[in-house]
This record gives C-alpha cells, structure tokens and sequence, in this order.
C-alpha cells in the first residue's frame, strides 16, 4: 500500500491554517476562467453585457438551448462518446494479448519490440498525416466514422499496452502454474487468471484513453468533413464565428457542455487516474 | 527462448500478441514514417498521380524559408518555457501539498488537474472568449477597475501573441507534472522524513537532500514528456490565432499542416514532419525505453 507522508509535529496548527489559504487563493485564481466561462454561460444576452463578472442575476438557459439546436450538439456528444468509447474498447482488444506475451515471453528482443509498438504514442502525428491520409483515401475510410474509430484503436492502443504490461508483469506466476497443472491453455489462462485480475488496470486504461480521444482534434480535422459525423472538438469550433462570438454566454456554454461528460468522468475516476498517469509513464 | 519455439508451443499467443500489433505497428507508424520520409525527397500536389522526385529541394528550400526558421525558433521557445514551467510548478506544488502543510491536499490536486481533462480546442476558445478585446472579460474587468490603461490586445500583438499561448498550454498541462512528481514522492520513507524533522533538519534540506534525490528519475520523465508534447503542438494554435499575428504564433506542427491541407505542397510538408521527428526521436526513444523497461521489470544497466 502507497502511504501519503503524514506530518504529525511540524508546522503547527496555524501554519497549515495560513498555507491552505494561501493554496486556496492559487486554485481559485486558476478555476478562475473555468468558473467564469460557467457563470457566463448561464446569463441571458443582456447580463453578459451590463454585468459580466460574478454569479447571474437571472439564471438562463438560453444560451444552453441555442448551442444545443444551433450546433446539433446531440449529435456532436454522440460522436464523441461513440469515438472515445469504441475506440478504446478495440485498443484494450489488441492490447491484451500483447501485454502478456511482453511480460511472460523471454526473449532478447522483447525490450526494443515493447518500445516498438509503444512509438505511435510519441509519434508526433504530423509525421503520419499524409501517408496515413492517402491509404484511407485509397481504401475509402476518409470521412467515415470506422476510418477513425480504427485510427484511434491503433494509436490508442501503446497507451493500453502500457498499462497493462506494467499490470500483468505483477501478477503472480504461481496462480498461472497452478492453471497449467489444471490443463489451461494460453487462451485459458489469458481468459480465465490474466483477464479477471487485470480489470483494475483495464479500468485506468480505459479512463486515461477515454479522455486522450475525447480530446483529439488534429485526426478528426483531416479525416473527417461531413458535419453530421463530428466530434464535438470539430463541431465547437463553429463558434469562433463572429456570428456566434459576439455574445460570449453561446460560446461559453458551448465550451462547458463539450467538456461537463469528460469533467464529471474525471471526478468520479479520479483515484484510478492518478495512479494510472504514473503507472503509465514512471513505472509499474 | 527462440521464435520458432514461441511459436511452436504458443500458437495462439504468438499471432494476437507479436505478429498482430507489430503488424498494426507497421500499418499505422512503420510504413507512414518510410512514405513520408519518402515524399519529403518529392513535389506533390496530394491528388495528381504525378509524384516528382527533387531529391534535396525541399530541405534545401526549407533552410531558406524564414517562415520554417520562425515556426522552428517558437517552437523551441515553446518546448523550454513550457519545461521550465511545467517542471517549476509541477515541482512546487507537489511538494508543498505533499509536506502536510495544507488540509485536503488531494482536493486541490483534483482542481489543479482540471484543465486537463479539457480538450485544447475547448480551452483555446475560452481564453479566446476572455482575452478578446472590447467584449472580452478581461478587458471589461480593467474597464470596470478603471484600469483601461492596461487593456492589451493580446492576441492581436505579435509581441505576446506567443507567451500567452505558452502560458495557456501550460494551464492545461500543468496537471500532469504535478501528477507525477506527487506519485514520485508517495515512494518517499515516511519514517526517513520523521528522522530528519527530529534530527531539526528544516523543510528546505528535507527538499534539497531527501526529496529532490528520490524525484530524479521523475523529473527525467516529466521533462522528456513536456518536450515531446511541446515539440508536436498544434491544437492551440489552430483554435486560437492560425500561426499569427504576423507568422508570430507559427510553430513546426501547424506550419506543416498549413503548408500541407492548405498549400497542397505534400512533398514541403512531409520535409516539415521529418524535421519533426528528427527532433522529437531522441526525446522519445529515451521516454520510451525507460517505460518500456520498467512496465518489463528490465533493471537498467
């Protein structure tokens, strides 16, 4: 178990009482835009005018309703959710298998084959742009939600692969022996020792993916130009339109329902995630 | 154990967990880096059938272009204000909310981390929304201080264009660092602290020769993931000022998409990418190597 340092002498009483407000100011300063662009999403056209800062005078949802209907933000959260959701879910598909052949295979290469099929994580995705445009193009994936869904999938999956080496390498080979004895195949153990215990680190991988895709843009802004097959990181940009941007409450609740599912995913997941970051890129 | 052993005795496990992702490696990253690198020897317009070779003229028209040389020069000042920030922040506040000097550490570690989870087009389009000028809030919050004087247009100056993206990218980045170094220092002997607090050691040597030792290997992590992130931006640039005012935003992995989807000179842009990767590959294998190590429990010669 991971134990937070607990200081039990030093500083006294009001020592921690002067650092925490000094710590609150900090973050209230840095939610300041976030929290902001919420109460300005919630003020009616006139209100963002005559009173731009603090909490709305009369609480609206005009703003809300138009972005909504204006830029079809049904469909747009639908994308993105379909994108994050199965993109991730067929990463974690390719990725359990190699996983373990990583950690249980002893050969040399295994090192150098692991950084490998890490690279499309750090690639930068300027350097696969064309290449990757024009075999798409060639076999009809431009501008079709599978095309992305595989894109993501594969450059999903290093990410994947990561964590659940990391994962599995900690698992203990009596329990997969003991399976052997008891006439388990690969497939068997895999199935039934590897799969069940692994599913902590399926959870963080499955979060730490969720958001990455969530937050994509330059994939979906070369591949995809049919409006109704957008995620919302292509379809917000519309509101950069004069025609939108003159009164700020449209844009700013655009902004916050594009991000609320993946905020609200974030708080729930919290514990996970920051295991998982580590997990991801320090170590096991 | 040898390939063909593997695959003898382990049929199954050697197609689904060698041969499969190191064929998705080869569609996806293997083959695209070998055409692009092949193109950036090329002049093509993305379309015709007609791909010419020019051997050098790319690179060779590219050492000329002041417009490369500005996206290369933001680019690297991107990458080293972004690391300095990151690393300084990130270093700050784990430690001060790791020490105990502060009730509900974890609560402030989640609202630092926030801006994260944000997608940078959502983020660019906030800070567009309170940096504009006029309607802008900050400019309505100097105006309604009576500070008009300070009213600054951002954005629209080729001067601080620059800057203020980087410190826009840093707030939506400065959650990882944070992340790490504090995930770092959980690894850190509570009873090795109470020794040195007993023995009078201050917060400050308690830093200097307890924490900052055990954090080195985190700090190479943090640092390696900021260049590379930095090294690659695109997003805010694109959401929030397309490379201006006056080419003073434009860096590498924007100039070669504009170059590329708007110029159509694939041969450019592709030259554009290998310079790209050239200069992130180190940072990578290095990243790359040492997690790929410690997911293996490979110890480091």
């Amino acid at each position: 178990m991971r134990c937070t340092y607990q200081n039990n002498k030093l500083p006294a009483r009001g020592g921690r009482i002067l650092w925490t407000g000094a710590m609150i100011a900090f973050v209230l300063l840095w939610s300041l835009p976030l929290v902001t662009m919420v109460f300005t999403s919630f003020k009616p056209d006139q209100e963002v005018l005559t009173r731009p800062f603090g909490l709305p005078h009369t609480w609206s949802l005009d703003a809300y309703r138009y972005a909504w209907r204006t830029l079809g933000y049904k469909d747009l959260l639908w994308n993105s959710a379909l994108y994050s959701v199965v993109g991730t879910a067929l990463a974690i598909l390719l990725a359990m298998v190699p996983a373990f052949a990583l950690s249980r295979f002893q050969i040399k290469a295994r090192v150098v084959i692991f950084v490998l099929l890490l690279t499309p994580m750090m690639l930068p995705q300027q350097t696969v742009i064309i290449p990757l445009f024009n075999l798409f193009r060639s076999v009809g994936l431009v501008d079709s939600r599978f095309g992305l869904i595989l894109l993501h999938a594969a450059f999903g999956m290093p990410l994947e692969m990561l964590v659940l080496t990391g994962f599995i390498s900690n698992i203990p080979k009596e329990l997969e022996h003991a399976a052997r004895m008891d006439g388990c195949s690969d497939a068997g153990v895999l199935w039934h020792i590897v799969l069940p215990l692994s599913l902590p680190a399926i959870a963080v991988g499955f979060t730490l993916n969720l958001i990455d895709v969530w937050k994509e843009y330059f994939f979906s802004l070369i591949f995809l130009s049919s409006e109704n097959i957008m995620p919302v990181t292509l379809g917000i940009i519309r509101v950069t339109n004069d025609r939108y941007f003159r009164t700020v409450n449209l844009p700013a609740a655009a902004v916050i329902m594009a991000q609320l599912p993946i905020i609200l995913l974030f708080v729930v997941a919290y514990r996970w995630i920051t295991r998982g970051i580590y997990t991801g890129s320090v170590k096991s | 154990m040898h390939f063909v052993e593997l695959f003898r005795k382990h049929t199954f496990v050697f197609i689904l967990g060698l041969i499969a992702p190191l064929t998705v490696f080869t569609v996806f990253a293997g083959y695209p880096i070998l055409y692009n690198l092949f193109l950036s020897f090329t002049r093509w317009n993305g379309l015709s059938p007609n791909i010419q070779p020019v051997g050098l003229h790319n690179y060779i028209e590219l050492s000329r272009d002041p417009r490369f040389i500005l996206s290369l020069v933001n680019t690297l000042k991107w990458t080293i204000l972004s690391l300095l920030i990151s690393l300084g922040l990130g270093l700050l506040l784990s430690i001060v909310l790791f020490l105990g000097k502060v009730y509900l550490p974890s609560l402030f570690r989640l609202l630092i981390f926030v801006p994260v989870t944000m997608s940078l087009v959502a983020t660019g389009i906030m800070f567009s929304l309170i940096l504009s000028p006029e309607f802008g809030l900050l400019d309505q919050s100097l105006r309604l201080l009576h500070l008009t004087g300070l009213s600054h247009f951002w954005l629209g100056d080729y001067r601080t264009a620059l800057y203020v993206l980087i410190a826009i990218g840093a707030w939506g980045y400065a959650g990882i660092p944070l992340m790490l170094f504090h995930a770092g220092l959980s690894e850190i002997d509570a009873e090795l602290l109470d020794a040195a607090r007993l023995d009078g050691a201050s917060d400050f040597q308690l830093a200097r020769h307890i924490i900052l030792p055990t954090l080195r290997p985190v700090f190479v992590i943090v640092a390696l993931l900021s260049v590379i992130q930095s090294l690659r931006t695109f997003d805010l640039v694109a959401t929030m000022t397309q490379g201006g005012p006056a080419g003073s935003t434009k860096v590498l992995g924007y100039f070669m998409y504009s170059e590329t989807f708007w110029n159509n000179r694939f041969g450019y842009g592709a030259a554009i990418s290998v310079i790209m990767l050239v200069l992130s590959s180190g940072f990578a294998w290095t990243y790359l190597r040492s997690v790929a190590n410690n997911a293996l429990h490979v110890s480091k010669q």
